[in-house]
C-alpha cells in the first residue's frame, strides 16, 4: 500500500434513491485518509447508514463515483468489498450463536487443510490478532454465553482476521458500558496507529471529540461538512447536524414533593427461568418527582418493570399507587389508571409497526368513551385527536393513518411518548425513552418528562445512559445485580465516576450502605 | 410371546429387519436434517420418496439395473426437491403448505403415471426388476455376533455412511460451517460474503439425493413392486426422528433406531401365530412409540431450557 495515495476512500457525489421514491443520499462527498479515525455524524435518517451500505456492497448506489485507493469500483456485495479490504461491524451483529467464538469469525472464510477446517491455525491468528489489538476473547466459548462488549469485539477481530484495512463501524457504542467504549476506542487507536481507516458512524457528539481526527457531518442526505476534530467545538457539530441551536433545557422547578404516589416495598421478582433478578428493592416516588434508576442493563430492571405492570408476578413484596396496593394487578387493570409506560423495547412493546399512528395513539384507550361509540369507533375523533398529537410533539409523518413502521426510531418514540403522556398520567414509567434515539429527538423528549414533571407527574426513570440519569433525576438509585445498592440525591456533588462505581461493582459499596444505616 | 420375541433378538434376526426398517427413515432424515439446517423443514421428503419409489422401479425393469433405477429415482426425487425449493425461495410459499401440496402431487402424479402406463390404479410388478444387492462379508458372516455386520442391503450401509458423512459436513467443512450458519442467522451469513441462496439450493439438492436413495430402496431394495403411496408416512416418521435427534446427525441415527425396533417387533408380533390382538393396534406400536418418544424428549428439552441456570455472579455477601 503506497502513501502516496492520499484518500483511502473517496466519495463523490453520491446518490441513492430508493425504488419507494425515499431519497436516502443526494449528493454526499466523504473522503477518508489512511490511518485515520473518521467520524460520520448526522440525525437518524440523515443518510449515514446508507451511505456506508452503498459503500459495503449491500445497497447498490443510484449515481455517484466511489474510489477505493484511486481506483473506482462498484461493489455488487458484501465479498466485493471483504475482498477489496473493506469490513463492516453492524449495528445488529452478524454473528451465528450457536458457533464458537473462533467459527463466527472464520465464517465465510475458512482456512482449509484438504477438505475439511482448519480450526488450529485459524485459532492460531485470532489470538495473534486478538493480543495486537488488545480485544480479549475465548476462541472456544460459544457466542450466545458473550457479553455484548465480548461479541463487538468478536465483530472487530472478524474484520481484522479478512485482512479488512477499512473498517466502519456503525453506532458501535450505541450498547457498550462507559468502561467497554474506553477499552473499544483503545482498540480503535491502536488500529489506526497501524495504518488502518476507521469509519465511525455515531451521533453522540462527544464520542467524536474522543476520539476521531476528522469528522464529516450530515443532514438530510447531503453533506454539510468536513472538519478536523482538533479545529471545531461540540457546539458546531451539533449546529451543523440539527440545523439550528439545541433549545435550551428546560429546568427542573423546585417544587416541595410531597404527595406520596408510587411505592415498592420490599420487591423479590424471579424471572421465567426462576432466578432471582430482583432482590428485596423499596424505593418511592413523590408527585413532582423523577426517580432515576441507573445501572447496566440485564441487572433486573426489565423484570422490575414487568412485575410493576403485570406481565410478571413479584414473588414477594407489594406495590402501591397512590396509597393502594396494586401488586399483581393484571396489566389491563393498571393501564385504566392514570399511569403511562413508556417501555424499553419500541418495537416489540411500544407499538404494532403495521398499524398506523393513529390506531396506535389509540391502542391503550379503545375502550374510554372518547374513542367509540357502542360497538364501533369514532375515527373522525380519532384522526382529530392524532393530528393535534402529531402536531403537537412534532412528529415527522406522513399524516396520521402512516404506519408507524415507516417511520423513524426517533419518530417511533415520539408517538409513544405522546400516546402515554397525552392520558396526563399521575405516574410516568420510562424505561430506556432515548435508546437509539436521533439527538433532537433525545431533547425534545427529555423536556417533556421534565415538563411532565413540573407539572406534578412522579417518573420512574430507568435507563443505562448515566447522562440521562443525571440530566433528569431528583434521586438516583444504583442497581447493582437486582439491589438498589445505593439511592442518593442528584445535586452537584454527583459524578459520572461516583454512579459507575456503584453499578459496575455493587458488592463492595455494600458494607459501607450497611455502615450508614 | 415374549420368548419368541427374546428369541428373535438371541438370534439376531431382528436387527437384519430393523436395519432394513430403518434405512429409508435414516436417509430420509439426513436428507431433511440438510433442510432443516438452512431453516425449512422439509415436509415433502413423503413425495421425494414416493416419486423415487416409483421412477427407480419402472426404469429398473426397463434396463435390468438397479443402479439406473436408483439414479433415475434420485433425479425424480431431486426434481421434486428443487420444485419445493423454487416455490419457497423464490416466490416465498410457505414452506408447510408446499410440502403438503408437493406430496399430494407426488402421490397423484405416481398413481396418474400408473394407470396410464401400466393401466393399474394399485400397485404395479413389473418382471425383469433387479433388486439392489445385498453385501454379504465373506469371513465375518460365519462368526457369530459379528455376523450381524452381514447380509443387508447395499443402501443399509449407504444410509449408515450418510450419517457419518453428515456429520463429517457439518461439523469439519466449511461448507457444513456457512450451511447451519444460514439456517441460523441469514443476515449474519450474508454479511460476510456467503451465496445463501445457493446453499439452500445444494441442501436440498442433498436432500433429494438422499431421499431419492430411499425411495428406490423401497421398491427395488426390501420388495420388488410399487404400490401407490407405498411411503406411508416414512417422510413423516423421518421428520419426527430428526425433532427425536436434536438436529444432529448421531441423534437422528439414535431416533431412528428406536423408531426401527418398535417396527420390527409390531411385525414380529404380527407374524406370531395365534394372536388375538386386532393387528390394527400392533401395527399402531412403532408411531405410539414415536409419539411417546417425542413427548418425552419435548418435556426433557423444555426442563433444560426453564430450570435454573448456573448463577455467574457470586453471592452478594461473598
Amino acid at each position: 500500500m503506497s502513501t502516496d495515495i492520499q484518500n483511502v476512500i473517496e466519495m463523490k457525489d453520491m446518490y441513492k434513491i430508493y425504488p419507494n421514491g425515499t431519497v436516502a443520499n443526494s449528493g454526499v462527498n466523504f473522503c477518508a485518509k489512511r490511518g485515520e479515525i473518521h467520524a460520520l455524524v448526522g440525525e437518524n435518517g440523515a443518510g449515514k447508514s446508507t451511505l456506508m451500505k452503498v459503500l459495503f456492497g449491500l445497497e447498490e448506489k443510484t449515481k455517484g463515483e466511489i474510489r477505493i485507493l484511486g481506483k473506482e469500483v462498484n461493489f455488487k456485495s458484501p465479498k466485493d468489498a471483504i475482498q477489496n479490504g473493506m469490513g463492516m461491524v453492524h449495528q445488529e451483529f452478524m454473528l451465528v450463536p450457536s458457533y464458537t467464538v473462533a467459527e463466527n469469525i472464520a465464517l465465510g472464510n475458512e482456512k482449509k487443510k484438504k477438505l475439511l477446517c482448519d480450526r488450529r491455525s485459524e485459532k492460531e491468528q485470532i489470538n495473534q490478532i486478538s493480543k495486537q489489538f488488545g480485544l480479549a476473547v475465548e476462541p472456544d466459548e460459544p457466542v450466545y454465553r458473550l457479553s455484548v462488549g465480548a461479541k463487538q469485539r468478536v465483530e472487530i477481530l472478524r474484520v481484522l482476521y479478512n485482512k479488512a484495512r477499512i473498517i466502519i463501524l456503525d453506532e458501535p457504542t450505541a450498547v457498550l458500558t462507559p468502561q467497554e467504549t474506553d477499552e473499544l476506542f483503545r482498540s480503535l487507536r491502536l488500529m489506526a496507529k497501524d495504518g488502518y481507516t476507521i469509519i465511525l458512524i455515531t451521533h453522540k457528539i462527544k464520542e467524536v471529540m474522543d476520539i476521531s481526527d476528522a469528522v464529516t457531518v450530515l443532514r438530510n442526505g447531503k453533506t454539510i461538512k468536513t472538519l478536523k476534530t482538533s479545529e471545531t467545538c461540540p457546539e458546531e457539530i451539533t449546529r451543523l447536524m440539527i440545523g439550528r441551536q439545541l433549545k435550551p433545557k428546560i429546568g427542573r422547578t423546585d417544587r416541595k414533593a410531597e404527595e406520596l404516589v408510587f411505592k415498592v416495598e420490599n420487591f423479590n421478582v424471579l424471572d421465567r427461568r426462576g432466578v432471582l433478578k430482583v432482590k428485596n428493592m423499596s424505593f418511592d416516588i413523590k408527585a413532582g418527582e423523577v426517580f432515576g434508576i441507573a445501572g447496566v442493563e440485564g441487572n433486573g430492571q426489565s423484570e422490575l418493570v414487568d412485575a410493576i405492570i403485570g406481565f410478571l408476578k413479584p414473588s414477594s413484596g407489594k406495590v402501591f399507587y397512590k396509597g393502594k396496593d396494586i401488586t399483581g394487578a393484571s396489566t389491563s387493570d393498571f393501564r385504566k389508571e392514570a399511569i403511562g409506560y413508556i417501555p424499553d423495547d419500541r418495537n416489540l412493546r411500544g407499538s404494532s409497526l403495521n398499524q398506523s399512528i393513529a390506531e396506535n395513539f389509540v391502542i391503550c384507550s379503545h375502550g374510554s368513551e372518547k374513542f367509540h361509540k357502542g360497538l364501533f369507533l369514532k375515527w373522525k375523533d380519532i384522526r382529530e385527536e392524532s393530528k393535534h398529537l402529531i402536531r403537537e410533539y412534532e412528529i415527522r409523518a406522513d399524516g396520521e393513518m402512516a404506519p408507524v413502521g415507516s417511520m423513524s426510531g426517533g419518530n417511533i418514540q415520539k408517538v409513544i411518548v405522546a400516546r402515554e403522556l397525552s392520558k396526563k398520567p399521575d405516574l410516568l414509567i420510562a424505561c430506556q425513552p432515548t435508546r437509539g434515539v436521533d439527538i433532537a429527538s433525545i431533547e425534545y423528549i427529555h423536556n417533556k418528562i421534565i415538563e411532565q414533571r413540573n407539572e406534578g407527574t412522579a417518573v420512574l426513570l430507568i435507563s443505562a445512559e448515566l447522562s440521562e440519569i443525571m440530566g433528569l433525576s431528583d434521586r438516583i438509585g444504583m442497581l447493582y445485580d437486582g439491589e438498589l445498592v445505593a439511592i442518593r440525591k442528584n445535586d452537584e456533588t454527583v459524578t459520572e465516576n461516583e454512579i459507575g462505581k456503584y453499578i459496575l461493582n455493587g458488592r463492595q459499596k455494600q458494607k459501607e450502605r450497611e455502615g450508614q444505616e | 410371546m415374549f420368548r419368541f420375541l427374546f428369541q428373535q433378538v438371541l438370534n439376531l434376526s431382528i436387527f437384519t429387519m430393523v436395519f432394513k426398517l430403518v434405512a429409508p427413515v435414516l436417509l430420509a432424515a439426513i436428507g431433511g436434517l440438510f433442510c432443516g439446517k438452512v431453516g425449512v423443514m422439509n415436509i415433502g421428503l413423503e413425495g421425494a420418496m414416493l416419486v423415487s419409489a416409483f421412477f427407480s422401479i419402472v426404469v429398473n425393469a426397463m434396463t435390468g439395473n438397479w443402479f439406473f433405477g436408483i439414479l433415475a429415482g434420485c433425479a425424480a426425487s431431486v426434481f421434486i426437491c428443487l420444485m419445493l425449493a423454487f416455490f419457497i425461495f423464490k416466490y416465498k410459499a410457505h414452506h408447510i403448505v408446499s410440502g403438503f401440496a408437493i406430496n399430494t402431487f407426488a402421490s397423484a402424479i405416481t398413481v396418474f403415471l400408473l394407470q396410464v402406463f401400466f393401466g393399474s390404479s394399485g400397485s404395479y410388478q413389473p418382471a425383469g426388476v433387479q433388486m439392489i444387492p445385498v453385501v454379504n462379508i465373506p469371513v465375518l458372516e460365519n462368526i457369530p455376533v459379528v455376523s450381524l455386520l452381514s447380509g443387508h442391503s447395499f443402501i443399509v450401509w449407504i444410509a449408515f455412511l450418510s450419517v457419518i458423512l453428515c456429520s463429517i459436513v457439518f461439523y469439519k467443512t466449511p461448507f457444513g460451517a456457512h450451511l447451519m450458519a444460514v439456517g441460523e442467522n441469514v443476515q449474519a451469513a450474508r454479511s460476510v460474503g456467503i451465496n445463501d441462496l445457493k446453499i439452500k439450493y445444494v441442501a436440498f439438492i442433498i436432500c433429494g439425493i438422499l431421499c431419492g436413495i430411499g425411495g428406490a430402496f423401497l421398491s427395488t431394495g426390501t420388495t420388488s413392486m410399487f404400490v401407490r403411496d407405498m411411503t406411508a408416512g416414512n417422510g413423516f416418521i423421518a421428520l419426527a426422528v430428526i425433532s427425536l435427534g436434536n438436529s444432529k446427525p448421531y441423534g437422528v441415527l439414535r431416533g431412528g433406531l428406536i423408531f426401527g425396533f418398535a417396527n420390527a417387533i409390531a411385525i414380529l408380533i404380527e407374524t406370531y401365530p395365534g394372536l388375538t390382538i386386532p393387528s390394527q393396534f400392533i401395527q399402531a406400536i412403532p408411531y405410539i412409540v414415536t409419539i411417546l418418544m417425542l413427548s418425552i424428549h419435548t418435556i426433557q428439552n423444555n426442563r433444560k431450557m426453564m430450570g435454573p441456570v448456573k448463577k455467574i455472579s457470586g453471592s452478594v455477601n461473598g
